[in-house]
């Protein structure tokens, strides 16, 4: 079936009311998620979950894709508002949209900004429906040796690419594959670090692990800084509906920044927040105003936006098509489709045609329906900033402490949510990113089989990972992003000495 | 403290990775089954490349902290600043969250959640009525949610004669 033809069936189905309900609730979720600082969509999503257990996959995954989208695009508003971002691939954005509504201009800025992150948001839509399939049939061709590869690439790329230290990404990659090896190992069924514990036999819990590190560790993180923020939130003043000019003069910046945000939304563990502080350094580097990035341009705010909404398709190409998540967001989707029994990877467009047609084709109409319900509510969602967070916050805290009691209804696992929390905000108060952590502890099961397998067809030569032509090439990938890193960081070095 | 976070970090790093190479010999090598790679081989082999970068940070990290000493100049982010308030808000979240997992089938859901709402929202200063009408009402919301919509079997537990 062409492309063409599986995203207009995956859109009949999308608007039967049902489907459609969910797509416009996501997406309402989502714009207030956004919305509200410090909680981000992967907090979002990990607390809604437990609600997968009652409703059936199409629904779920709707729903969550659409609050991705939601909190995407209204992560901007908060930012151009209160100079404080709503969500971290929202940073870039306060630097010129709050200058502009310090200049009584937060209405052209918000409009620019939503309207960017459509036009990013479609555009990579359309790469992630017409990439996918060619994708799919080189994963076809896949064997274990591939797959190890792949994941190895995929490490790398987390590591070098997120914070500072590639060392510390390797660091936290190992923990994450570490805290994946408890269990009973799939190969032999001998339990594995569980001292004695039968709890720990079948492993830790994806889901109870999801929402301790995004939505307890979130908490938590903010619990230590206690940010008072300011609350003289800027009136939203003037017309939200950029003219024509002011439209057509953001185009290119749009441009640019969907295909920055689309290639680093690819990257595996990169988020939108990478694309959005390459699209933005970029774009001061070309644009004729460049200069002038930081006063209050335009320009300044519509590549951001079009780059965190762009990275949204590019994130979901990996996660779809190999079962590599390409955002911290993407890794809970995945978390949602193991708990639904469904491996995430080519099988998944062949088994799954009909689902997986219906999800992408919903995230065109959930990009229109946040486009639309932001213009539409923007007054009310503008009063949400005033939320205090003493009153959040323990919400969030009750939804996951209750959502993660429902998942084996064992008070264990509140414990481990709190364990997980801990772990998080330790990470992130010593400097290392969660992010590999959480690709480690999803992925690690699947690297040690792939490893295993491979060996045991190659009867315990490691010639198998060379010999194997894509293997070579993406073997060859990792020590070329390696290089590339060490003489990046090199450089940096002798810029920061002289 | 004198240690930067990254030193604090690489060294926890270390000994977790030696407490995993260690816990590694407890597995069990099935002598039954023919396997290329044992079960406790991947877990060595990430727990000693683990020690080794471990160590590669903490020597890195205390090369520079003792190179910004020398030069004169302080850099307070990398610095361990213990934040005693914080440290009391996040244990006290904690415990409460303990209390809460500890004490749910006992007092049962409503109850418990009521008051894990209350005492979490004035540790973080929120004001004591507020946080109760708020908890109250989401309590109840969440209830609907989990229960009904999902069906869940949240326990009673001291409202038994209700529910």
């Amino acid at each position: 079936m062409s492309v063409i033809s599986s995203l207009l069936t995956g859109l009949l189905a999308v608007f039967q009311i049902n489907n459609l309900l969910f797509v416009v609730l996501g997406s309402f979720i989502g714009i207030v998620i956004g919305i509200l600082p410090g909680l981000g969509s992967s907090a979002a999503i990990a607390m809604l979950i437990p609600l997968g257990f009652a409703l059936p996959p199409n629904y779920t995954l709707i729903m969550m894709c659409a609050i991705y989208m939601g909190a995407m695009t209204a992560g901007a508003i908060t930012s151009i508002l209160l100079n404080v971002p709503g969500t971290p691939a929202a940073v870039m954005t306060a630097l010129d949209g709050h200058p502009l509504a310090l200049k009584g201009q937060a209405g052209k800025a918000i409009g620019i900004g939503v309207f960017s992150s459509f036009v990013g948001g479609t555009l990579s839509i359309i790469g992630l429906s017409f990439l996918s399939m060619p994708l799919v049939g080189i994963a076809l061709k896949f064997g274990p040796p591939e797959y190890f590869s792949v994941f190895i690439v995929a490490f790398t790329i987390a590591s070098t690419l997120i914070g500072k230290s590639a060392l510390k990404g390797v660091l936290g990659v190992f923990l994450g594959i570490i805290l994946s090896t408890v269990g009973s190992d799939l190969q032999t069924g001998v339990p594995r670090f569980t001292y004695g514990l039968n709890l720990l036999l079948d492993g830790i819990d994806f889901v109870v692990a999801t929402i301790g590190i995004f939505a307890m560790g979130e908490v938590l993180s903010y619990i230590v800084n206690m940010k008072k923020l300011d609350k003289n939130i800027l009136e939203l003043k003037g017309k939200v509906w950029p003219t024509m000019i002011e439209f057509l003069s953001v185009i290119p910046s749009i441009i640019r920044g969907t295909i920055i945000g689309f290639i680093a939304g690819i990257l595996p563990g990169s988020g939108g927040a990478l694309g959005t502080a390459v699209s933005y350094a970029v774009e001061k580097r070309v644009h004729k105003d460049g200069e002038h990035f930081g006063e209050g341009i335009l320009a300044g705010v519509a590549a951001p936006e079009a780059a965190n909404n762009a990275s949204v398709g590019g994130a979901l190409i990996p996660m779809m098509t190999l079962g590599v998540p390409g955002s911290g967001t993407t890794a809970i989707l995945m978390v949602v489709l193991f708990m639904y029994g469904l491996k995430p990877g080519p099988l998944l467009f062949i088994e799954q045609s009909t689902l997986v047609w219906t999800v992408i084709s919903s995230l065109y109409v959930s990009n229109l329906a946040v486009l639309l319900i932001v213009f539409l509510m923007l007054p009310i969602f503008v009063k949400i900033l005033k939320i205090q967070s003493e009153y959040l916050l323990p919400g969030i805290v009750l939804f996951s402490a209750v959502g993660v009691y429902t998942v084996h209804s064992l008070p264990a696992d509140v414990y481990l949510l709190i364990f997980f929390g801990l772990l998080a905000l330790a990470l992130r108060q010593l400097g290392f990113s969660i992010v590999p952590v959480i690709l480690g502890l999803l992925l690690g099961a699947s690297v040690e089989q792939s490893f295993r397998q491979s060996m045991i067809m190659s009867r315990g030569s490691f010639e198998i990972f060379f010999t194997r032509p894509i293997s070579l090439i993406l073997l060859s990938l990792v020590i070329v992003i390696i290089l590339t890193d060490i003489y990046r960081k090199r450089k940096q070095g002798k810029l920061v000495s002289n | 403290m004198r240690m930067s976070k990254d030193e604090l970090g690489s060294l926890l790093f270390f000994i977790l990775m030696l407490f995993y190479f260690l816990s590694s010999f407890s597995i069990m090598t099935p002598s039954f089954m023919k396997v290329a790679i044992q079960p406790d081989q991947v877990p060595q082999f990430i727990a000693i490349v683990g020690m080794i970068l471990s160590a590669k940070l903490f020597y890195d990290s205390y090369k520079k902290r003792k190179s910004i000493e020398r030069d004169g100049t302080t850099e307070k982010k990398e610095e361990i600043v213990i934040n005693k308030p914080a440290l009391i808000r996040v244990f006290s979240v904690s415990l409460v969250v303990f209390l809460y997992g500890w004490l749910f089938r006992t007092i049962g859901y409503i109850i418990s959640t009521i008051f894990l709402y209350l005492i979490v929202s004035i540790i973080l200063g929120g004001e004591w009525k507020k946080s109760l009408i708020i908890g109250v009402f989401l309590s109840v919301l969440v209830f609907v949610l989990f229960s009904e919509l999902i069906g869940v079997n949240l326990p009673s537990g001291w409202l038994s004669f209700i529910f």
